[in-house]
């Protein structure tokens, strides 16, 4: 084959190469069925299944949840506690203090 | 519509109907289940192209695992396989351009698709694969030097496919 058919040849196929890169210019989109967005909706179950906690679980977070609340009871009481001692230690200050009369 | 759009995507990765109806119905029930798992980060066309361009390249590795001979897969894939998109006059050039798409790398695949196929604008695309613009462009030219190695190896020399 000579270079000037061969130039030929190459050139014929990267011409059809730039056609084939363009043959989807203009193309329409691909539209399904009719029937396949019923399909769908078919597959779709009415109601979402609620999710099951299993009874073990359940008795653990309550546990979990006692615990807190008496966590938090026993520290407010401390806190109680110690503004009770703090406000005798004060009224015993003040009482000392008023003793020393002229 | 996003069924239009799902379908159009998926029809570009699988070349086949059946599949790419299978896959339409699987993402709409996967954005039925997951509607909660959504953050709005990201635009809802986006998080639809990203299921289903998962879908789909799963549906593609499920087929490679398929006991069959490549010359099978090819037959039962995209040999009779025509775009419907597609005007009747060039329905043989499409077939060869999508036989050629086949053969790219997962994400060249992905941003050739979406671009050229699908048309969505280059930033879109680099939305929906979580790369930049230019990695978008980089991947688009690397694909494209690609389908031309490809469709100038399989140039039909005067000869149609059937």
């Amino acid at each position: 084959m000579s270079k000037g058919s061969n130039f030929k040849v190459m050139g014929k196929k990267e011409q059809w190469v730039d056609e084939v890169l363009r043959s989807f210019d203009n193309a329409k989109r691909a539209i399904p069925k009719d029937g396949l967005f019923n399909e769908i909706i078919a597959k779709i179950p009415n109601n979402k299944e609620s999710k099951i906690i299993p009874l073990v679980h359940l008795t653990w977070i309550a546990a979990a949840s006692i615990i807190i609340v008496i966590v938090n009871v026993y520290a407010l009481k401390l806190q109680n506690d110690n503004i009770k001692n703090v406000l005798e230690s004060h009224n015993n200050e003040i009482s000392l203090l008023s003793d020393y009369t002229f | 519509m996003y069924k239009d759009k799902v379908y159009h995507t998926a029809i570009g990765y699988l070349q086949n109907i059946e599949e790419a109806e299978e896959i339409t119905q699987d993402v709409f029930l996967t954005i039925y289940n997951k509607a909660e798992t959504f953050r709005g980060k990201s635009k809802v066309s986006t998080w639809i192209y990203r299921i289903t361009i998962n879908k789909a390249l799963n549906q593609l590795e499920k087929r490679k695992r398929l006991p069959l001979s490549g010359s099978e897969i090819q037959e039962s894939h995209s040999v009779d396989f025509n775009h419907p998109g597609i005007q009747l006059e060039n329905q043989e050039k499409a077939w060869f351009l999508l036989t050629a798409i086949d053969k790219l790398p997962a994400n060249q695949k992905t941003a050739f698709i979406l671009s050229y196929i699908e048309g969505l604008p280059r930033h879109e695309v680099g939305n929906i694969m979580g790369v930049t613009l230019k990695s978008i462009e980089g991947l688009l030219q690397r694909a494209k030097s690609q389908l031309r190695k490809q469709l100038i190896s399989i140039y039909p020399e005067g000869k149609s496919k059937k």
